[in-house]
């Protein structure tokens, strides 16, 4: 077996394989090692770096065409950086969120000082996270809005706050509604919680969920709470469409990429799953998502398992588990 | 070597790199293959892009002798050549062409009469003031240019310049050398500030006080001498760079790009003694306009100019020991490496130390068929004789590529039908196999190797020096394209490697399968880069067309026809149909095909021109770069076949009304 990652990829090209050139597709994983993939916050410190990283994680397999499948499955992985995050934070402001304020305050859009009236608006809503994945921080400073004490998330405050203490703090800073926020959500279920406890404080105050990233299924659950509740709006930055996504079932049109992975995830759940004590939900992942996504400070469950599950398999991106 | 830099990352180092980058990277190879640009008289040099024209002509800058003396190298021109004044202008960098993108006034066409007039004036300032910025840059080094330069006599000069007609009054006030800078730079920005839209209009001095085109550059020249500033035996070079901006680009309305370029032909026409121009051009950009401003005269080669073209001098020739390009090729190698590592210097063939010898025949059929089952690599017919699929089965196992020879001459045989019945005999051991025999082989052996790859489903491979240098086609850009692609594969694949393990690659050199990926990635970035030039996409969607139909010819398997990776026209053929001949010729001179006369084997003795495509684009369709036998013979009906299905228009329009031969060295 060739030594690095890089002699394998070679060895490769040089033979025909229709619809694949991995020449070109080691470029651009080089390319997104030394721009993008040393982000990852779950193995900055003493880990093992990416190029050791995606040695391992092909020679998991022995098979030399499982081997080209995982390759050729690393640049269609969503890797998100915290620069693509800041856009994303930037969009969610200039766009959803702007134009629920111009609805819910019923705003002259041609009025001369639109963009005044608009940054009133914005002083007056509390933006905040469902959870503390979601880095709020961020957020603020990408726009540049200040004057702002507490950004608590939503997901902590639904087990430990109380209403009539979030009620009296909102009055007196005067933060009449409240916006949402979250950089990634699978199937919707922790937002669904969240978010019913927050629509819950009084329906005087309107809600904007925002999901930065959104898969189908959590579409679906943010649209539900929208009709449920008639102060709630659901409006996320980038939702992401169905054929980007490996499940169980074959999407029409899909690429035969996801085919073989498909295939690999369910041919290697067991190895996958090894012995761990970390929950495993499955081949391909969370509520069976089968998400291509990695976020620059930890991949999210509702991926395939067989990118970030540590046992032992050596993961590409080891996910840094919550529970 | 540093694992991390790649000496050719930086494909172009023209005449924008600092003077001493310039001395260590320039080779000096090709410069007494251009003599004349350091001799008098008129001289255009072209070539395709990244021949090398720039800087060459950079040679005449006089910023590039002191770089010479520091770095202690010797200035690549004879010495007898090397006392002269250069200046020049280069048309994409000066702004010129940005005069006519604003309107002077409220008439159209009047302002088309008056743009290349002021193209004229402007072309004038700017290289008198260069003219200038270079006899202060002399003085200023006198004692690298031997006292050339007199400035003691500078301001006796600028008075009698300054005086000249030719100016119609615009220096009257001048009367120092600084006085007649400042005068020429204050209107060259006055140009620049109305271009900019700084300024509501040229001021109303510059309206009535155009200048003829050339005539105060050949004033100046004469000043020159007269005035004593320099000796008459130093001629006056003015270089004009860049050419084909005017008139084959989308920089410029393509009528007033035409007018520009009359103005330049102007400049030539004049056949002033007193001064000498040299004009950097592209192939496709010169021969379309030779109109003299003004007249219905045109230029006339070896007259009013002489041509360097540098492609042509690169060519390879039947005799291979008088191609320049090779040695060439190695010093930019060897220059290139020199300049990031200064302890690979000593060295005498870096290139083949790096890359190696091309991979023998049977070496690279053993790569392509090394896990292959016989069966599969062969492809032996049904229905041949037992003792034959035997004889070739047990042949395989110790040589991988005669057996693909002699399935192909079975094939001819069975074809032609000699011998068939019987069939022929299974030569023994000591027989003298017919497919082995030299010619047979030789011109077969490269499509053997392509047959024999797509049998086993690998590509095609290219590596070490020998195919570096065929397929860079005698164009130094895409020799370096292609290091610069090899070396990143070789740098990829260290990068994995704990720095105990990597190569260094001066002293292991490069290994043929990593030189091999980085060719097929050079051959994907050329083919990509052709829709770049205008006509481009046009060009680009017929060689998608021949390139496959080669291939498929090429996958005959009685290998009856191996030269069919190009194809050939009657030159009668050729000029039979304007948009054709526009069109061949054109893909030509943009270097997407290589044409080449030839006369045929055939008994009608016709004269014909062959086309192949660019070496460099071989890799990507997966056909031999090499040019054996006579390539595919077509007719007229089949190449306009191949540009209607490419969506090329083609007019019904008749004969040329008069015959271009393609070989022309006139240019």
């Amino acid at each position: 077996m060739p030594y690095t990652v890089a002699e394998r990829a070679h060895k490769w090209a040089l033979a025909v394989t229709p619809g694949a050139d991995y020449s070109s597709i080691l470029e651009m994983i080089e390319y997104l090692t030394i721009k993008r993939y040393h982000e990852y916050l779950p193995t900055i410190g003493p880990h093992a770096d990416f190029r050791t990283r995606l040695r391992d994680w092909l020679d998991n397999l022995s098979a030399e065409d499982d081997q080209k499948a995982l390759f050729r499955l690393v640049p269609e992985i969503f890797f998100i950086s915290s620069r693509e995050f800041a856009a994303l934070y930037r969009s969610a402001l200039r766009g959803p969120i702007t134009r629920w304020l111009v609805d819910v305050k019923k705003l002259d859009v041609s009025a001369v000082d639109l963009g005044s009236q608009i940054d009133t608006a914005i002083s007056e809503t509390w933006f905040c996270a469902v959870t503390d994945s979601m880095q709020i921080s961020g957020f603020y400073h990408a726009n540049n809005i200040g004057g702002v004490d507490l950004r608590p998330d939503w997901a902590s405050l639904a087990k430990l706050g109380c209403k009539e203490k979030i009620l009296a703090h909102m009055a007196k800073e005067g933060l009449q509604r409240i916006v949402l926020l979250e950089d990634f959500v699978g199937s919707g279920s922790q937002m669904r919680d969240t978010v019913e406890y927050v629509a819950g404080l009084s329906n005087k105050i309107p809600v904007l969920v925002v999901p930065l990233l959104v898969c189908p299924d959590g579409v679906e659950t943010g649209k539900g709470l929208a009709s449920q509740f008639a102060h709630v709006s659901f409006s996320p930055v980038l939702p992401l469409p169905a054929n980007t996504f490996i499940t169980s079932v074959a999407i029409t049109g899909e690429s035969p990429l996801f085919q073989a992975i498909r295939a690999l995830a369910i041919k290697t759940e067991a190895q996958v799953r090894g012995v761990s004590p970390q929950p495993f939900y499955g081949p391909f992942g969370y509520a069976n998502t089968g998400a291509v996504i990695v976020t620059y400070s930890n991949c999210p469950d509702n991926s395939l398992p067989l990118i970030h599950f540590k046992s032992q398999w050596n993961p590409l991106f080891p996910r840094s588990s919550r529970i | 070597m540093d694992a991390e830099i790649n000496p050719f990352q930086e494909l172009y180092v023209t005449e924008t790199a600092k003077p001493e980058k310039f001395v260590a990277l320039f080779s000096d190879q090709l410069v007494r293959h251009a003599l004349p640009l350091f001799q008098p008289g008129n001289v255009v040099i072209k070539g395709t892009q990244g021949s090398g024209k720039s800087m060459l002509l950079s040679l005449l800058k006089p910023e590039m002798r002191p770089a010479y003396v520091s770095c202690h190298a010797h200035f690549p021109v004879p010495d007898i050549f090397a006392r002269f004044v250069g200046a020049g202008i280069n048309l994409t960098r000066s702004g010129i062409i940005d005069i006519g993108q604003r309107p002077l006034g409220a008439d159209p066409a009047q302002d088309e009469k008056l743009f290349p007039l002021y193209f004229a004036d402007f072309f004038n300032y700017w290289i008198v003031r260069d003219i200038l910025q270079s006899l202060q840059f002399m003085a200023d080094h006198a004692d690298i240019f031997d006292a050339l330069v007199d400035m003691k006599k500078a301001d006796v000069f600028a008075q009698m310049l300054a005086k000249a007609d030719c100016w119609f009054g615009y220096l009257a006030s001048v009367d120092t050398f600084g006085a007649l800078v400042a005068a020429l730079e204050s209107r060259i920005s006055e140009y620049r500030k109305f271009n900019q839209f700084n300024i509501e209009r040229l001021a109303p001095g510059i309206e009535s006080t155009k200048t003829a085109v050339g005539e105060p550059i050949a004033r100046a020249a004469d000043c020159l001498w007269r005035s004593g500033l320099i000796p008459e035996s130093a001629p006056l070079y003015v270089r004009v760079d860049q050419l084909e901006i005017l008139n084959s680009s989308d920089v410029l309305r393509p009528a007033l790009g035409n007018e520009y370029r009359c103005v330049v032909n102007k400049a030539l026409s004049t056949r002033d003694p007193r001064v000498f121009y040299r004009i950097g051009t592209r192939n496709y950009a010169w021969q379309d306009n030779v109109r003299v401003f003004g007249t219905t005269a045109s230029l006339e080669v070896d007259r009013d100019y002489r041509v360097i073209d540098l492609d042509d001098i690169l060519r390879r020739r039947e005799n291979s020991k008088t191609w320049v390009f090779p040695d060439f090729a190695r010093d930019v190698f060897r220059r290139r490496l020199s300049y990031v590592a200064s302890t690979v210097k000593k060295k005498e063939n870096l290139l083949a130390a790096v890359m190696g010898p091309a991979l023998k025949p049977a070496g690279a059929a053993q790569g392509y068929a090394r896990n292959a089952e016989p069966h599969v690599a062969i492809k032996m017919d049904e229905s041949w004789p037992d003792a034959w699929k035997s004889y070739l089965t047990g042949l395989f196992e110790v040589d991988k590529l005669s057996p693909i020879l002699a399935c192909a001459w079975l094939r001819q045989q069975e074809e032609s039908g000699k011998g068939m019945a019987p069939f022929p005999a299974v030569p023994d051991a000591r027989d003298i196999k017919p497919w082995e025999r030299m010619y047979w082989k030789k011109e077969r052996v490269r499509q053997a190797l392509l047959q024999l790859a797509i049998n086993c489903v690998q590509r095609v491979t290219w590596a070490g020096e020998q195919n570096i240098l065929a397929l860079s086609g005698a164009n130094i850009l895409i020799f370096v394209s292609i290091c610069q692609h090899i070396w990143s594969a070789f740098l990829r694949e260290q990068r994995g490697r704990p720095e105990t393990e990597r190569c260094n690659p001066v002293i292991d050199g490069i290994d043929s399968k990593v030189q091999a990926v980085g060719i097929h990635g050079a051959s994907d970035y050329w083919y990509g880069k052709i829709p770049e030039q205008p006509g481009g996409n046009e060009r680009q969607r017929f060689i998608d067309k021949i390139g496959p139909i080669f291939r498929e010819y090429l996958r005959d398997r009685a290998m009856s026809n191996p030269g069919f990776n190009g194809f050939s026209l009657t030159t009668e053929d050729f000029v039979a149909n304007a948009s054709v001949y526009s069109f061949l010729t054109k893909a030509a001179e943009y270097g997407d095909l290589q044409a080449v006369p030839h006369t045929t084997k055939l008994k009608d003795r016709l004269q014909r021109v062959k086309f192949y495509l660019n070496p460099i684009l071989s890799p990507h369709f997966q056909i031999p770069e090499s040019h054996i036998k006579e390539p595919l013979y077509v007719g007229l009906h089949d190449v306009i076949s191949w540009m209607t299905e490419a969506k090329i228009p083609v007019t019904d329009s008749g004969h040329l009304p008069l015959f271009r031969s393609l070989n022309r060295k006139g240019g």
